[in-house]
């Protein structure tokens, strides 16, 4: 309906256009669009929604002003699932709900989703992580220090048909001490922020003091073989992006993965939640941040998990497009396991969802290879550049320990043969075989 | 003083964190004032003439001395004004040139635009070879002029604009460019009767209900303007020559290039018509008034404006593109290619050669001749190829042949087509390069696919006649 492919948060370029395509469409789905997402006032309500006008007034999702329906709360979908969250422009302050995000959308793709008797999602906000959870755990305490946000997350569970949830009031884990789970999730108010304004943003411990916490504190609820994802950021510092939240994975025994975006600059990391508009607001960030001596800011997701043997942790960028990811995540972790052992027995192959990317160039000579690279087409779709050698070894890797095709290689070749096989299995490329 | 500052496009979008050029106009002013500061030479210079902020006095002269801001302020970059320092001109870098415009606060209908996207899609359509005469009509701020002289002995370059042909004439000066005279007058009329061996022209052709600015809105009805310099051009183009002209044009049914090509019909030239896109009304109008996003209700207002206009006129789909022609006695042909949406890079040669291509097409007596002549595969060629673990082996799954520069056209392949690009290297004629027959295609379907695809594959530049 809207033409649009990049979600449906429309900002201030898009929305005159997606009202004039809203309102030359007579269907219910383009009064509902107008009314929940567009936030405009809907006229002759009834024409266009029939009973389902009178519905939505009784549930209090939309009000009356003088025969026009007016949204109470925005309604946005999120795959199969709808989430009623404040309105955008509304005045509630502080403990402001906000809709699915760009990072809450990320952590749902980037969660284990293997079934579990318990599930705990800290500072559930509108509730999505915790409806998402409800499909493979028995059941799932959300928790949430605003109780609006319970509200919210309350409503979106009836919304949604989703009766294991338990909401319960608290700070982060304090509802829940002394509790196990086998899956914890957690989209926490990770802006780095001088304010203590919006829950939702501000944990009004300063610096990346939130992300830290709660990394350290997250084994503390989780079952052995459970597994946790949180969203955060970090300050960088020195050239590698991801030192710091390994130190924290590294401190809280955990084995896990951070899987992160490039990192940006103060402005860019301000002006993603000020908005970069409010004059006033991004000089005080950028003086705090000048103060604290903060250049460089990344944000991710942390994967983690119970310590096994001598502990890893590894890390990188996020593909642009992470889908569903939860098999591919249970992949990394057992790369890096068998990785991390001799490797020499262990037999390899292929995974199933890889395919090789080669362009070819003439030269005089005829054809030749330009580049090649290895690509995952699902999950995280990670790609490694691979030269000759490397297609080789990918060619004859058939299930056989990688023992066997040693043999066949010169001694001085060996190391590298390993160094590359190691790699492409912690990233998923290959798998061990059962 | 530019120079020195490293005043080019890399350093400045690296500095500012942004490939926008819009920088005085978008939400993103305030991170960018922030992000640029003024700690030295290019950081006051962008704030001056790109950003369009003032810098005090005292700062100026800190970074560039006191010469360079008296310099400045004499030849009328700049006001001085309570201490503070105020460009006068928006000044954007284009390659190896430096050219003044308009600010885009500066909102009367003499307005002269900056160098923007479309000049450099002009640029890099533009056949650059040696010639003597060139012409720009409506050159604006003479960027196409200034980029012709390069390679002409003499440019002529017109505008209706005073106030352009003044900004055009200081950039020639600013670049050290003497061999372009400015004329004033409407399109052609400064050169009636003159013909030119290259003619460039962008002009406003863009189909709006607003005749408020000169370089945008000719105020004539919807695809006029573009008929009209389309037809008007091939009478100032000597044999041989090449023009470039901009266009924008009503699209009806499902060809969207017959209205355009029908121009051309009898002109005495031979036309390659590039269709860019065709866009519905409604993102026309958005696309068209972006620069007033910071004002929503004035936006929207606009988007209304445009959109009933087109609903008025009957104007369903609108096309944009360029054609490139040259004139040529004999029997002309015409020629339409959609373009790649892969950017677009110089493209000169490749159009050169797509001339070539059609002229040798159309000097074929007889299609299936083709099967007997040698080719070999562009160097500029990647074939793509994507593989994925069968049971026997690696399988094919997915291939294409693209370009790497230029017009960056692709074109999927499949097994034969992929068999025969990789056989086509200048020793085997196209009959031996295609497979062998088998249950799928006879020798005649294979020959017939080998024609076919040999001769597009010709006219979009994958391949040289050996």
């Amino acid at each position: 309906l809207l033409q649009v492919e990049t979600g449906l948060l429309l900002d201030a370029t898009a929305l005159p256009i997606a009202r004039r395509r809203v309102a030359a469409d007579e269907t219910p789905l383009a009064a509902l669009v107008a009314l929940f997402l567009l936030g405009d006032p809907l006229e002759e309500p009834e024409g266009h929604l029939g009973p389902g006008a009178a519905q939505l007034l009784a549930a209090g999702l939309a009000r009356e002003d003088s025969g026009r329906l007016r949204r109470q709360v925005a309604v946005i979908p999120h795959d199969d699932i709808l989430i009623a969250s404040d309105d955008p422009n509304g005045d509630v302050g502080a403990a402001h709900v906000p809709e699915v995000s760009r990072s809450s959308a990320t952590l749902g793709s980037l969660t284990v989703r293997r079934r579990v008797e318990r599930a705990l999602d800290v500072g559930t906000g509108n509730g999505i992580q915790a409806v998402l959870a409800s499909r493979h755990a028995e059941s799932v305490v959300a928790t949430d220090v605003n109780e609006r946000a319970l509200a919210f997350a309350e409503f979106n569970c009836a919304l949604n048909g989703v009766d294991n949830v338990e909401l319960r009031l608290g700070s982060f884990l304090e509802p829940v001490v002394d509790e196990r789970f086998g899956l914890v999730v957690s989209n926490p108010p990770f802006a780095i922020s001088p304010d203590n304004e919006l829950v939702f943003r501000d944990s009004g411990l300063g610096r990346d003091r939130v992300s830290e916490n709660l990394a350290l504190a997250l084994p503390s609820v989780l079952d052995p073989d459970g597994f946790a994802s949180m969203t955060a950021s970090w300050i960088v510092e020195g050239d590698d992006v991801a030192t710091r939240p390994c130190g924290w994975l590294e401190r809280a025994a955990c084995d896990g993965w951070v899987l992160h975006d490039a990192p940006v600059d103060p402005l860019t990391s301000i002006a993603g939640w000020t908005g970069g508009c409010d004059d006033a607001a991004t000089d005080r960030w950028l003086d705090y941040f000048a103060r604290e001596g903060i250049e460089r800011v990344a944000y991710g997701v942390l994967v983690l998990r119970s310590q096994r043997g001598d502990g890893w942790t590894r890390s990188r960028r996020l593909p642009e497009r992470p889908t569903t990811a939860g098999p591919h995540l249970e992949r990394l972790f057992a790369g890096v396991d068998a990785a991390t052992t001799d490797l020499a027995p262990v037999p390899l192959m292929l995974a199933p969802d890889v395919d090789i990317e080669q362009v070819i160039r003439r030269s005089p000579e005829g054809w030749q290879l330009a580049h090649a690279r290895l690509r995952l087409t699902g999950g995280l779709p990670f790609e490694t550049n691979v030269d000759d050698s490397v297609l080789d070894l990918v060619r004859n890797l058939d299930g056989r320990p990688l023992a066997t095709l040693l043999a066949t290689v010169p001694f001085e070749g060996r190391p590298k043969v390993i160094a590359v096989a190691r790699g492409l299995l912690e990233l998923g490329f290959l798998v061990p075989v059962e | 003083v530019f120079d020195d500052a490293g005043y080019a496009a890399g350093p400045i979008q690296e500095r500012l964190g942004t490939h926008d050029r819009a920088l005085a106009q978008t939400p993103d002013r305030p991170v960018y004032l922030r992000r640029i500061g003024e700690d030295d030479a290019l950081a006051v210079l962008v704030l001056l003439f790109m950003l369009d902020a003032p810098v005090a006095t005292d700062v100026l002269e800190r970074q560039l001395g006191r010469d360079s801001v008296e310099l400045f302020e004499r030849i009328g970059l700049v006001v001085l004004e309570n201490g503070l320092v105020h460009g006068t001109v928006r000044l954007v870098p284009h390659e190896h040139l430096l050219i003044a415009s308009d600010r885009y606060t500066e909102d009367f209908p003499d307005h002269v635009a900056a160098v923007h996207g479309p000049s450099a899609t002009m640029a890099h359509l533009t056949v650059r070879r040696p010639v003597a005469r060139a012409l720009d009509v409506g050159t604006g701020n003479g960027i196409q002029a200034l980029l012709a002289a390069a390679s002409a002995d003499r440019v002529v370059a017109t505008d209706i604009n005073e106030r352009a042909l003044a900004f055009a004439t200081f950039n020639a000066t600013l670049n050290g460019v003497e061999n372009v005279e400015f004329r004033a007058g409407s399109f052609f009329e400064p050169v009636a009767g003159e013909q030119f061996d290259l003619i460039v022209t962008n002009p406003p052709y863009v189909i709006s209900p607003e005749s408020k600015f000169l370089f945008r809105d000719s105020g004539m009805r919807g695809d006029s303007v573009s008929e009209q310099v389309a037809r008007t051009l091939p009478e100032h183009l000597a044999e041989g020559g090449f023009g470039t002209v901009m266009l924008s044009w009503v699209q009806t049914g499902e060809d969207a290039t017959i209205r355009p090509a029908g121009w051309f019909e009898g002109c005495g030239c031979d036309a390659l018509v590039l269709h860019t896109g065709t866009d519905e009304p409604l993102s026309i109008a958005a696309q068209w008034n972006r620069d007033l996003r910071s004002d929503p209700d004035e936006y929207a207002a606009a988007i209304d404006r445009w959109v009933d206009y087109f609903s008025q006129e009957g104007i369903g789909l609108i096309a944009f593109g360029c054609a490139v022609l040259r004139r040529r006695s004999g029997t002309n042909w015409t020629k339409s290619v959609r373009m790649p949406s892969r950017a677009l890079e110089p493209a000169g040669a490749q159009i050169e050669a797509m001339f070539a291509a059609q002229d040798f097409l159309a000097g074929l007596a007889d299609e299936r001749l083709l099967l007997d002549e040698r080719f070999k595969v562009s160097e500029r060629v990647r074939v793509e190829q994507e593989l994925l673990l069968a049971d026997d082996g690696w399988a094919l799954r997915d291939s294409s042949i693209g370009i790497a520069t230029g017009m960056r056209f692709t074109a999927g392949l499949d097994e034969v087509t992929t068999a025969l690009v990789l056989g086509l290297d200048g020793t085997r004629t196209i009959r031996d390069a295609l497979p062998a027959p088998d249950e799928a295609h006879s020798q005649q379907e294979l020959e017939e696919i080998g024609v076919r695809v040999v001769r597009q594959m010709l006219e979009l530049g994958f391949l040289q006649r050996a």
